[in-house]
């Protein structure tokens, strides 16, 4: 039925004007970059200690040898494997707590002094009773991870729980439908957008709290990469780890935009700009 | 087109079809009521429209009548059985886009209340289909609702609508938020689409050459708070209509006044009978 | 007019539960407390609030909350304004946003406590590098939301500006930035949350005083009651500071919120 449209789109996508404007400015992105790595290497070359302050040469080559020697690589594995577990679990907990809570004044009512609380205490902060409790092996970051996932995603479901049109759910009834059908039909779809959105910014928070609790004392990890840089004096190595956290937080997060705008656009049924 | 009709007896049956019974509203905890003491019939197959300003209450009729809300008094029946919910006799139109599901095409916009009645799918298919074509919406049917324009959604609404077979439409002002152009399409539209239906229809609006186009019959309520039914105006127009004539014009200025009436009555003080 | 009735009697109704959730929590720490049965790593509520009350009133703990907080207040306000400087800088030359903002994105990507060591060669040890932890975990999302808020300035406030021939920093000052203060008002709120969040991490990584340092030092004593009494004041203190800046915000910038719908 529509099989030709769907042709023809694909083949308009290459070209649309906002493609080609962002090509356009690829060539000043680009200068602009190099300008700031220009910046960079004279404000090192001022400094005068390579080793306390390495320019982006120096950098450049760290960082290159630990791509292919195997350190950074491994470390960025253990890194992101302990956030991705603490992030899935943290977020499903975090989702049907958001569901419940958004779903029913008298479960929000229960669970919001907890919520409220330990919103506002660090995940750092229960680091140290997590090594008491579980040791300081892998399961206390993940379960640091755990808890800085689980409150974002859960005010963040609950408030798309929340703001599911009224009409939806009536809609959905005068077809006879029940509240279970409600529920999965509308409620957990026209939320996904919101869900999205807090397990981004769980995300982002997870990583923050990974490498530090790295810092603080851990087998493997781009933390302890840091910490290693310290302790041999060798900035650069720190500053290639750095750069190599910086690259991962981006991709992520960019992964993620472009996973909602992919498939969570069309989950409002608002018109993007027209009659 | 079906043959003209003359005359100002509406082709329904006699007998009450949804009979809304001394019905008054109030929000819970509130001492004012939004509507005091609405009776009135729809005929079978009877096309109705409930005229008013805006604020005054008529949403709320329809909400009754949908089953959204319970009467604060009095009673509502559809074919003699009272009204206790929401359900598939009763069809609702609504006035915004919000009812749509917009991570579902068109087509399965409208084939959702069928799933949820769990219709078999070869029936459900061919049912979607001829709504579709009704509603001139085929062609379109992969589309998404965030890529149509106002008036191809209130179109996908009717077309749920329509699939279901739902004996009752209930819509609410669902010509409101489109252009002058596209309101006047779909009112001749629908009008259209009633005549091979013959479905029976509580239509919303405060637009009056609107209600003339598509009305048997026009009811006009007072402005709220406390809004009542002020009166009941026959449409002896005969059907396909036309906004152009004399005729049409005349019954216009009847029925402006007798909503410029109900607009200036006071609210009646506690006790006082119509 | 009644309708408040019924909300004020949801209130009420709501107090109730938060309470009993409250109640129904502490319980169940205290089933499990008992069942672990070991005082020192897993202390009953009762024994918590008694360690809690002699921590407390020794007063170390108010002093190293107080440490804390300055480097928050400080780091916090020097971040923000800088935030807001540098996104109005990005947000109105072109060419300098092309530049600046991936790199703004990619800086904001690193760890804030991941800067501790550089922080230190370059600010020495002590309150320098740390309050730049927490000017680096401010300034990005300030920048980032302030950016959002100028390129959303609605286009006809600014063509009924030029109509009347107002210039371009005219325009900047009445129009473009007032349209922006509450999305700027939202960044700060969010930065916030990251600069305690970052000043504990960095007390716990580099310091030698702060609620951080306190906290993550009790370990090594299995002192959990001061553990926990430094984890209570953190969040009461977060909490406090949250509320004083959205209820200071919203009273003192209330004009700026005008016609709008959520806040």
């Amino acid at each position: 039925m529509s099989t030709t449209t769907t042709r023809a789109g694909s083949r308009r996508v290459l070209a649309t004007p906002a493609r080609r404007a962002a090509l356009r400015r690829a060539p000043v992105a680009v200068a602009g970059i190099l300008v700031i790595l220009l910046a960079w290497e004279l404000v090192a070359r001022a400094y005068g200690k390579p080793l306390l302050f390495p320019g982006p040469a120096e950098t450049g080559s760290t960082l290159l040898d630990g791509l292919t020697g195997g350190d950074i690589p491994d470390a960025a594995i253990a890194s992101i494997g302990r956030v991705l577990s603490g992030l899935a679990i943290g977020s499903l907990a975090g989702v049907l707590l958001g569901l419940l809570s958004g779903s029913s004044r008298v479960l929000e009512a229960l669970f919001e002094p907890f919520i409220n609380v330990f919103r506002f205490i660090p995940p750092l902060a229960w680091f140290a009773p997590a090594l008491l409790w579980l040791g300081a092996g892998e399961t206390s970051k993940v379960a640091l991870i755990v808890y800085t996932s689980v409150f974002v995603v859960a005010v963040n479901t609950a408030a798309g729980v929340k703001a599911v049109p009224k009409n939806m759910v009536r809609m959905a009834r005068t077809y006879g439908a029940g509240p279970v059908r409600v529920f999965f039909a509308v409620r957990l779809p026209a939320s996904l957008p919101y869900v999205f959105s807090g397990v981004r910014i769980a995300m982002g928070n997870a990583f923050m709290t990974v490498v530090t609790a790295e810092m603080l004392g851990a087998e493997s990890g781009l933390g302890v990469l840091i910490t290693e840089g310290t302790a041999n004096t060798d900035v650069r190595g720190v500053f290639a780890a750095l750069i190599v956290l910086g690259a991962l937080g981006l991709c992520a997060d960019r992964l993620f935009v472009l996973l909602l705008r992919r498939f969570g656009g069309r989950f409002s049924a608002r018109t993007l700009g027209g009659p | 087109m079906t043959q003209p009709t003359t005359g100002s007896q509406p082709r329904s049956s006699d007998e009450g079809f949804v009979v809304i019974d001394g019905v008054s509203f109030s929000y819970p905890g509130s001492s004012q009521p939004i509507l005091r003491d609405v009776s009135l019939t729809l005929r079978r197959g009877e096309f109705f429209v409930l005229l008013g300003p805006s604020g005054c209450g008529k949403t709320t009729i329809m909400n009754q009548v949908a089953g959204f809300e319970r009467p604060t008094t009095g009673s509502i029946t559809v074919d003699g059985r009272p009204v206790s919910g929401p359900g598939p006799d009763r069809a609702v139109i609504f006035q915004g886009d919000d009812s749509l599901l917009g991570w579902l095409n068109v087509r399965h916009n409208v084939e959702f209340g069928l799933r949820a009645l769990r219709v078999p799918g070869a029936e459900r298919t061919k049912r979607v289909q001829r709504a579709l074509e009704t509603v001139e919406l085929a062609g379109q049917q992969g589309k998404f609702p965030h890529e149509l324009s106002g008036g191809m959604k209130q179109r996908v609404q009717i077309a749920r609508a329509l699939v279901v077979d739902a004996p009752v439409l209930l819509m609410d002002e669902p010509f409101g938020a489109l252009d002058a152009q596209t309101r006047t399409n779909l009112q001749d539209a629908l009008a259209g689409l009633w005549e091979q239906s013959q479905r029976t229809v509580l239509f919303i609006t405060h637009d009056i050459s609107e209600a003339l186009i598509l009305g048997d019959r026009i009811g006009v309520m007072t402005s709220g708070p406390e809004a009542r039914l002020q009166t009941v105006m026959d449409n002896p127009l005969p059907r396909p209509r036309h906004r152009g004539t004399a005729e049409f014009a005349d019954l216009y200025q009847q029925v402006e006044d007798a909503v410029t009436a109900a607009k200036s009555r006071p609210p009646a003080a506690a006790g006082e009978s119509r | 007019m009644s309708r408040t009735a019924a909300a004020r009697r949801w209130r009420w109704q709501r107090l109730g539960l938060n309470v009993l959730a409250v109640l129904v929590a502490v319980a169940a720490w205290h089933v499990a407390a008992l069942w672990k049965d070991n005082l020192l790593v897993f202390p009953t509520p009762g024994t918590s609030l008694s360690a809690l009350r002699d921590v407390l009133s020794e007063g170390d703990q108010r002093h190293q909350l107080i440490i804390t907080l300055r480097r928050v207040v400080v780091g916090f306000a020097l971040g923000s304004a800088l935030g807001v400087v540098i996104g109005s800088l990005i947000g109105s030359v072109r060419s300098v946003a092309l530049t600046l903002e991936p790199v703004v994105h990619f800086l904001r990507s690193v760890t804030p406590v991941a800067w501790i060591v550089p922080a230190t060669i370059w600010l020495g040890v002590g309150e320098g590098s740390l309050r730049f932890i927490v000017v680096y975990a401010t300034v990005f999302p300030v920048t980032i939301n302030t950016l959002a808020g100028l390129a959303q300035v609605p286009v006809n406030k600014v063509r009924m500006a030029r109509t009347f021939g107002a210039s371009r920093l005219r325009i900047y000052r009445s129009i473009i930035i007032p349209s922006a203060v509450p999305y700027i008002v939202t960044g700060m709120r969010l930065s916030l949350g990251y600069s305690f969040m970052s000043v504990v991490a960095a007390e716990m990584v580099a310091g030698r005083d702060g609620i951080g340092y306190l906290i993550y030092n009790s370990r090594i004593f299995f002192d959990t009651a001061t553990m926990f009494a430094g984890i209570l004041l953190l969040g009461a203190a977060g909490l406090v500071f949250d509320k004083i800046f959205s209820v200071a915000a919203h009273r003192g910038l209330a004009r700026f919120y005008a016609g709008q719908v959520n806040t």
